[in-house]
């Protein structure tokens, strides 16, 4: 799979400490998560409920899904506990004059 | 997984009622209110347990201080319920393993029961979907002593345990699991018999009623008490997919709230299932007019219950469609 060109995904001062924020970007639906002073980003859409993680519950480097509670790590997408099973793809960020840039991927 | 329409109308009916910013003040997890609630029931368990060890040598009154004993324990199904959920603690081994102790404490396969309670939550009142629906319409009288008297919990609970132990799953549990982690309730179960085949033979061989008299017994006879509790949640709300609706809230005392670790907030506990126990109150402080608070505690809704939402003693048979004539 190869990766794409950074792309703008949000303000940094957006995102709060222990917190995520949704980002549409290239009509891909992301979470971006501050933990621990970095940004991190994810698909949006939780891989049990089809549930947006960005309304979910940021625990550490955890996010909790709001519908059923099912967590992710964030730093690398894995499951780590029921009803989710299936990890969640993650994307490169980096932090750059204040703004949040992803690097997705080609499909 | 099949249920992606219905999850995500849950979150667009959620969102009309409280929006994420509102949201996220409530849903900071916390160790110490989660640690208090578990230790003050613990406390009260062995109070009562002492109580029973006391009363051994009172002849009858055994059984009295077993049946409060039992009311203690049946409490256990709250925080069983709130780890479930994983906000009852911020530290993740504290959940896990509180998680674990009431599951085996209670007989609630907690694995599976995680899974069982997230179609819960999804399906909730919906005839046919919901595997928790407590009391579908019509119900009998017969029927309400049949789920509070809690015989249907010990053959559910026991049949998830054996069905799972040997690597089977019924194939309407099996739609709320996901085939990679069938392994994980398949041992989850076989863990399960292994301690309690561990504590019957732990008895004989030290020839000690111990286990029978402050674990066994009691739960049997003292799970009733918290299947009332559950039987206020929602039986006679209306069976749809309604959250102002489709639950209650309950208006109860500080001491029932501990027990129940405030889920006399149903209403608000189903609207956003990411806010832990400790913060329900808080939450229907903002959206409880929204809800359906019932203004009534648990003994009213009972009766009410017992009045008002049972369509005769005896369970009504479904009419069976006859089969069409060929012409």
């Amino acid at each position: 799979m190869n990766v794409k060109d950074w792309v703008f995904a949000i303000s940094a001062g957006e995102v709060e400490e222990e917190d995520v924020m949704p980002a549409e970007i290239d009509g891909w639906d992301i979470a971006i998560y501050r933990a621990k002073g970095k940004f991190y980003a994810t698909h949006d859409k939780c891989t049990h409920g089809d549930a947006y993680l960005s309304e979910g519950v940021v625990v550490g480097e955890v996010i909790e899904c709001p519908l059923h509670q099912g967590r992710f790590c964030i730093k690398t997408g894995k499951a780590l506990s029921a009803p989710v099973s299936k990890p969640i793809e993650t994307f490169e960020t980096k932090l750059e004059a204040g703004n949040v840039y992803v690097r997705l991927k080609e499909a | 997984m099949p249920h992606l329409d219905a999850n995500a109308e849950l979150l667009r009916r959620q969102r009309e009622i409280v929006d994420r910013k509102t949201l996220k003040k409530f849903t900071k997890r916390r160790d110490l209110p989660g640690l208090l609630y578990f230790f003050g029931l613990l406390t009260c368990i062995v109070g009562s347990g002492y109580i029973v060890f006391l009363s051994t040598s009172w002849g009858w009154l055994l059984w009295p201080a077993m049946l409060f004993h039992g009311i203690m324990l049946s409490h256990l199904f709250a925080p069983l319920h709130e780890t479930s959920h994983g906000t009852a603690f911020r530290t993740r081994w504290i959940n896990e393993a509180i998680l674990w102790f009431c599951g085996i404490v209670t007989i609630w396969p907690p694995i599976y029961f995680r899974y069982d309670h997230a179609g819960h939550h999804t399906y909730a009142q919906e005839p046919g979907k919901d595997p928790e629906l407590v009391l579908p319409a019509p119900r009998s009288l017969i029927e309400y002593i049949y789920y509070v008297s809690a015989i249907h919990l010990w053959i559910k609970n026991f049949g998830w345990l054996f069905r799972h132990a040997r690597g089977y799953m019924h194939p309407f549990n099996r739609q709320f699991v996901p085939d990679e982690d069938l392994w994980r309730i398949y041992l989850e179960a076989r863990i399960m018999l292994a301690v309690y085949a561990a504590l019957i033979i732990g008895s004989i061989y030290f020839q000690t009623w111990a286990v029978l008299i402050y674990w066994a017994i009691p739960t049997v006879i003292g799970v009733p008490v918290a299947r009332m509790l559950r039987v206020a949640d929602h039986t006679g709300c209306p069976e749809e997919p309604d959250l102002h609706t489709y639950a209650r809230t309950v208006t109860t005392d500080l001491l029932t709230r501990f027990f129940c670790w405030n889920m006399s907030y149903h209403c608000e506990h189903h609207l956003a299932p990411s806010v832990p126990f400790h913060q329900l109150k808080k939450l229907h402080e903002e959206v409880g007019d929204q809800m359906n608070p019932v203004g009534k505690g648990y003994i009213a809704v009972q009766w009410e219950v017992l009045t008002k939402h049972l369509s005769g003693v005896f369970p009504k048979r479904k009419k069976v469609q006859p089969l069409s004539k060929k012409i």
